[in-house]
């Protein structure tokens, strides 16, 4: 994108942990733990553009979409609108910035106050900054209200009389009230059907040739963002892991978290013989978030170490075996369920290549796995299980396999001109991996 | 067969085509004037609960006896000139020359008997209950004032705030409330106003728990968050935006407990702590009479003197449920368990 511009909008190192688990007594007590929602983030939104963001749910959308705007207080980081720090700013000063941020919400059904009339929800921005009273003030309402498809007949009415889409309308309307230069839309058609949404969006995009307004668009709907955005950011557990045009995001190269995203956007036609990209594992709990790299306890192009000559599935099939071991403390949680067992016995009575077998099964390794080193470990992790050893059996696992990536948090190396992914793949240190293509 | 991602189509349907088609009946979106607001649909709801509007008579009924039952002078220019009550309430009958003895059993001149001191029931039980409504109204207005506004507050801000502010709270709780009405009655000594105070200072308690409560849950709307992303100060999002829609239970909760104020002045009154002796309250006047309820001179028992304030007491708060529970099933605040009902002190 072009850098010449001065972006409207600066996040850096934006963070947001929160207190988990913690009463009072808890806190005094040091035993609260921090949930990471957002960790680092950098961002800049420049006059007129948008920028999507994507992520899967529990990624720590809404809570950067709040902080921006500190409507959660961030825990660290900047935010600057043309240059002032809102994370500095005074109260007094942060509301009378409110009239150059807005937000749209995502329920459009909990967004509007239900005592209140069409009118007096729009309206309120009004009466808040002293904008307009009394016919000044009708008049701006019905402008809004036809502004975003609505009718001036509308204002009395209470929002339970209207539709999804009307009442996104009428949110819309409420945050144009004060005449915003940017607009942050948190999931903004997430909750409407998709012929509305497609209304909606398109709604968006008028008013932003209109006004001459940029948006943050949080979404988790790829071919929402694919539609509206000039740019986009994907987020992974609290940071970015891909970020550039839209282009240039939606094709190679990729940040194999954004690759599996991508994949899996549904495909009307039937022909379509596109793969689709299964991520082992579950999302971490953003709790205690992976170190390394943090997609690496699913990512299906793990780096393997030098010399290992595994192939990658036996590579991503050995991690997750390595993972689960970690926490594990029976010998169910690692072995497959036999049909045949007749609920007779449990894991722990099989013999030594029965038990193998199992394990094999249960994380699809082929039985001799195609490297001798990695046989060979993984045999003897194998038999430390059957002595019922755990820590011994973690330690021959843990010593054997280890991912760079698991040791290295890579930063957003730049591919191209603006695009930046952040994978060790896409470093210097891996000049010929395969994805750099 | 192909990789290539396509893009959903819809042919055949035209948006416009179907905005500007022949209407297919005459309804048209406009409706006269403004739409219902919750507390028309409620009082509309209200009315056609037969039970709740019964109850709303008998206290205005009540309501209008007590206001006309002796004139109403202020400040010597007499503002309520009409007289329903034939003698004023403190007066002894046979001192003012009138052919009447105590106890006498209800006839024409007096249909609800005399008393004890030869004073006209009748005119004590219709004076009396200005002292009750008004007290139970007064308090009930004052204790849902400090709650709302100590609840919401509380509930809003959350944190060590709400912390403290509840922990006074339990203060309040840890007593039992007639006792501690009883015990603010017996240092303050009787009167009127004593009493306002005694049931406000264990009243607000309740309140203030009921809508915390609730405002913890309002205020997780977006619509809150709406406000303040607006840039509304804190003031304007509590009473424009979590208290509107918090509000409803304690209506329903304060409806109740008029009755249950009436009850506890009664309780006080007749246990002798409430009002001074011989005025007209109506616990006042059971107290009064209360070793006739036993036996009476010469055997016999006046009946008429414990019943007539009894029954008032009766009607009195049992109207006032009534309403409640119309209130309650009118706003369709929830029900059950955190909505106590009258009477229960």
């Amino acid at each position: 994108m072009s850098d010449t511009r001065e972006p409207i909008l600066e996040v850096e190192g934006l963070t947001k942990y929160y207190e988990s688990g913690g009463g009072v007594v808890d806190t005094l007590l040091g035993r609260s733990q921090e949930v990471k929602a957002v960790d680092g983030v950098d961002l800049e939104l420049y006059p007129g553009e948008t920028l999507g963001i994507v992520g899967e749910s529990g990624c720590g959308k809404t809570t950067l979409a709040q902080a921006l705007l500190r409507l959660i207080e961030p825990t660290a980081g900047t935010v600057r609108y043309r240059g002032e720090d809102l994370t500095a700013a005074s109260d007094d000063r942060l509301r009378s910035l409110r009239k150059d941020i807005q937000y749209i919400f995502q329920d459009p059904f909990s967004s509007l106050n239900p005592r209140l009339t069409v009118g007096d929800i729009v309206g309120e921005p009004l009466d808040i900054h002293g904008i307009a009273a009394g016919e000044a003030r009708t008049r701006r309402i019905d402008d809004l209200l036809e502004t975003v498809g609505l009718s001036q007949r509308h204002a009395h009415r209470y929002p339970h009389e209207f539709s999804g889409g009307q009442r996104q309308r009428i949110g819309i309307a409420r945050a144009l009230a004060v005449d915003p230069e940017v607009i942050v839309c948190d999931e903004p058609v997430s909750a409407l059907d998709v012929s509305v949404q497609a209304q909606i969006l398109n709604l968006l995009e008028d008013l932003q040739d209109e006004f001459g307004l940029s948006y943050i668009v949080i979404a988790h709907d790829l071919s929402v963002v694919e539609h509206i955005a000039d740019r986009v950011g994907v987020l992974y557990l609290g940071e970015f892991a891909e970020m550039g045009a839209t282009g240039d995001v939606f094709g190679p190269p990729h940040h194999p978290y954004a690759e599996a995203l991508l994949s899996a956007i549904p495909e009307p036609d039937p022909g379509w013989e596109g793969d689709r990209i299964f991520l082992s594992g579950e999302v971490p709990s953003p709790l205690d978030p992976p170190d390394g790299c943090r997609f690496h306890t699913r990512c299906p192009k793990v780096i393997q170490p030098e010399g290992s000559s595994l192939s990658q599935s036996e590579w991503r099939s050995l991690l997750d075996l390595k993972q689960r071991l970690r926490d594990a403390d029976a010998l169910e949680s690692v072995t497959a369920v036999a049909e045949s067992d007749g609920g007779a016995a449990g894991p722990a009575h099989l013999s030594r290549s029965a038990l193998g077998e199992r394990v094999r099964e249960e994380f699809d390794l082929p039985s001799p796995v195609s490297d001798d080193e990695a046989e060979s470990a993984l045999s003897e992790s194998i038999d430390r299980l059957h002595d019922g050893d755990f820590d011994a059996a973690r330690a021959a696992i843990d010593d054997a396999f280890e991912s760079p990536c698991e040791r290295t948090d890579p930063p957003l190396y730049a591919v191209g001109d603006g695009h930046r992914i952040a994978c060790l793949l896409y470093g210097e240190d891996y000049p010929d991996a395969p994805e750099r293509a | 067969m192909s990789s290539e991602r396509g893009r959903i189509r819809i042919t055949g349907f035209d948006a416009d085509a179907v905005e500007r088609r022949e209407p297919l009946s005459d309804w048209t979106e406009n409706r006269a004037g403004e739409t219902e607001g919750r507390w028309e649909r409620g009082w509309r709801e209200f009315r056609q609960n037969r039970s709740a509007m019964l109850g709303l008579y008998v206290v205005a009924a009540m309501a209008l006896l007590a206001v006309f039952a002796r004139p109403i002078t202020v400040a010597g220019v007499t503002v309520q000139p009409f007289a329903l009550a034939p003698y004023r309430p403190d007066a002894i009958l046979y001192v003012q020359g009138l052919d009447v003895s105590a106890y006498e059993a209800p006839s024409l001149a007096h249909p609800f008997g005399t008393d004890g001191s030869a004073r006209d029931v009748f005119s004590r039980v219709l004076y009396g209950g200005r002292f009750s409504l008004s007290i139970g109204f007064i308090v009930v207005f004052v204790t849902a004032a400090i709650g709302l506004v100590y609840g919401a507050v509380a509930g809003y801000y959350g944190g060590w705030v709400d912390e403290v502010m509840m922990r006074v709270l339990d203060l309040i709780f840890a007593f039992p409330g007639l006792l501690l009405a009883l015990i603010i009655v017996a240092v303050l000594g009787k009167g009127y106003w004593e009493l306002v105070l005694a049931f406000t200072a264990i009243g607000w308690a309740g309140y203030a728990r009921l809508i915390r409560g609730e405002i913890l849950k309002v205020k997780e709307n977006e619509y809150v968050t709406a406000a303040k992303a607006l840039g509304a100060r804190d003031r304007r999002v509590i009473f424009r935006h979590v208290v509107p829609n918090a509000v409803a239970p304690l209506i329903v909760q304060a409806s109740l407990s008029i009755g249950t104020v009436v009850i506890g002045v009664a309780a006080l009154g007749f246990l002798g702590l409430g009002l001074p002796p011989g005025s007209a309250e109506w616990g006042t006047m059971l107290d009064q009479t209360r070793e006739t309820i036993v036996q009476g001179p010469g055997g016999t028992i006046p009946w008429w003197v414990t019943v007539f304030p009894g029954g008032a007491i009766f009607l009195f708060v049992m109207s006032m449920n009534l309403i409640g529970d119309g209130i309650n099933d009118a706003l369709d605040a929830q029900e059950g368990e955190d909505v106590a009902r009258g009477g229960e002190v």
